[in-house]
């Protein structure tokens, strides 16, 4: 049976339990709006998914510049491109990943008001789409880990549990601010300031370990930060990664996701109404 | 058994403020414990409705009435604050033509794309593209991005895709006024063809003459409560009698 055939009931109050399983019954949609972030974003862009990759080499060689050159922030052994590269991958794609994600549902009020569907589908589908660039700036990582001589080792195969983690991180911003978006217009001007402080509240440009020990642990407090000390991990030092980190990284992320998704189908039922 | 049902439908809006607003104007609120701003306006109350297989039921009433916040209930778009919908099988709204359209994507992507959004798979539309192009009379035309479309076109391709999604319930609110003769003829066409394979239609409109014509039962609103409801041409009928005479204008 396909999405929508067996009809459905709207009462007034909370949103029934089969509400969370919307999304499941209309995945073909998901992947349509996904594909269609995927067109949109790289027609008539010269330089196409090249742009995926832009971000998080500039970025890797203006702080190699800033930190590593002028204020010799050191990589505790590893190349310091190298180093911060392994943590701007999985940072770009967060930050596309939100920035994209926060104003669909406003972006796509004409849908929103018009025609019923999921209404998650819309933040999710652009956080899936920079899927797209994550999966190309992890294939450069590869690549950068052999050009370094680094090379690769078995630990790589902790990878997807550790971008699982990230992906889940970036749903639950999406949902939330998304949502709260409809509402507070003030989230365009907050996000910007938010995403530049957590760029700084996760050990992306400073190794953890060059933090006094009280800042680690807030700094632990951030699901991005097992995201990116795991990749260090796993790929410059080839060893597993510390395995407490990781799973109250997965943990806090799966909190932080159910939360956001309660928040989003609470908020959903006057989104039409004030979008 | 109806293919939808209705039962003490309420919606209430708040009139004079706007819904979304800064942070800084809720909290100022909410530490002075003063109440939202606005006065609370009932766009529906109370209504009742069933539509059989089969059968087109008209709506009519005054701008304001509630016509298109009772289809929005219905249509999920919005919650309604008392009472219940049940809709039993694939529902397809016609509220605006091609809204799920994306200017930068093709005819044939936004087919594809709109389809799923009525909940049918790339993979079962992907066939019927062709049939839905010549059904719009779009065939040249499916590699273009809708941008470039007209607002016709635009419309044929939405009606199109909603026919040809085969829904079981089909709400239809003032939209065929858009395309040309000819199309307005084949879309009357097509609802009554999916009248006849059993779908529950609601059909409304100022077009009074169309809603006699088409609807077998018809549905009066006035300030968001059913004021009458009874055989087409009668509901029509006491309705054009009551605008038409100044002593009823209230």
């Amino acid at each position: 049976m396909s999405a929508g055939e067996a009809g459905y009931v709207v009462e007034a109050g909370s949103p029934t339990a089969g509400r969370w399983w919307a999304l499941w019954r209309y995945r073909g949609l998901l992947w349509s709006f996904t594909l269609r972030e995927v067109q949109v974003r790289y027609r008539q862009a010269a330089l196409g998914a090249l742009w995926a990759l832009l971000q998080p080499v500039a970025l890797a060689a203006v702080t190699t510049l800033v930190f590593h050159h002028a204020l010799h922030v050191d990589a505790r052994g590893a190349p310091y491109p190298l180093f911060v590269f392994t943590a701007l991958v999985p940072w770009a794609a967060f930050h596309t990943a939100v920035l994209g994600a926060v104003p669909t549902l406003v972006n796509n009020a004409g849908l929103v008001r018009k025609i019923w569907f999921p209404r998650e589908a819309l933040p999710l589908a652009t956080v899936l789409a920079v899927g797209l660039d994550l999966g190309v700036g992890v294939l450069l990582w590869l690549v950068l880990l052999l050009a370094y001589g680094v090379g690769w080792s078995a630990a790589l195969l902790w990878v997807p549990l550790l971008l699982l983690i990230l992906v889940m991180v970036a749903a639950a911003c999406a949902l939330a601010g998304a949502a709260i978006n409809v509402r507070f217009r003030d989230v365009k001007h907050a996000l910007p300031l938010l995403l530049q402080v957590l760029f700084f509240a996760t050990p992306i440009v400073i190794p953890l370990s060059a933090f006094p020990e009280g800042w680690a642990r807030v700094l632990d407090l951030n699901p991005l930060t097992s995201v990116v000390v795991g990749l260090r991990d796993v790929g410059l030092e080839g060893r597993a990664p510390d395995a407490v980190r990781t799973l109250l990284g997965a943990l806090g992320a799966f909190v932080f996701l159910a939360l956001a998704g309660v928040l989003f189908l609470r908020t959903e039922r006057r989104f039409a109404d004030i979008v | 058994m109806a293919v939808l049902e209705v039962q003490g439908l309420g919606k209430r809006y708040r009139r004079g403020a706007p819904a979304y607003g800064s942070l800084r104007d809720t909290v100022m609120r909410l530490v002075r414990r003063a109440p939202e701003p606005g006065e609370t306006v009932h766009a529906l109350r109370g209504v009742d409705l069933a539509v059989a297989p089969g059968e087109i039921v008209g709506v009519i009433g005054d701008n304001g009435a509630g016509k298109s916040t009772l289809l929005k209930v219905i249509a999920r778009i919005t919650a309604p604050d008392e009472g219940r919908v049940a809709v039993r099988g694939r529902l397809a709204s016609l509220i605006e033509l091609g809204a799920g359209f994306h200017p930068e994507l093709t005819g044939r992507e936004n087919v594809l794309l709109h389809g799923s959004i009525l909940g049918l798979s790339r993979r079962a539309l992907r066939p019927q593209v062709g049939a839905i192009a010549a059904y719009a009379g779009l065939e040249g035309a499916m590699d273009t991005p809708v941008k470039f479309f007209s607002t016709g076109m635009y419309a044929r391709l939405g009606f199109a895709v909603a026919v040809h999604a085969a829904p079981r319930v089909l709400l239809v609110d003032e939209v065929l006024s858009v395309g040309d003769l000819t199309f307005r003829r084949r879309c009357y066409e097509s609802i009554r063809a999916l009248q006849r394979d059993g779908a529950g239609i609601l059909f409304v409109s100022h077009d009074l003459p169309a809603v006699a014509e088409l609807c077998a039962r018809a549905l009066h609103l006035e300030a968001g409560r059913v004021a009458a409801e009874g055989p087409a041409s009668e509901v029509v009928a006491g309705y054009a009698a009551a605008r038409e005479d100044p002593a009823n204008e209230a």
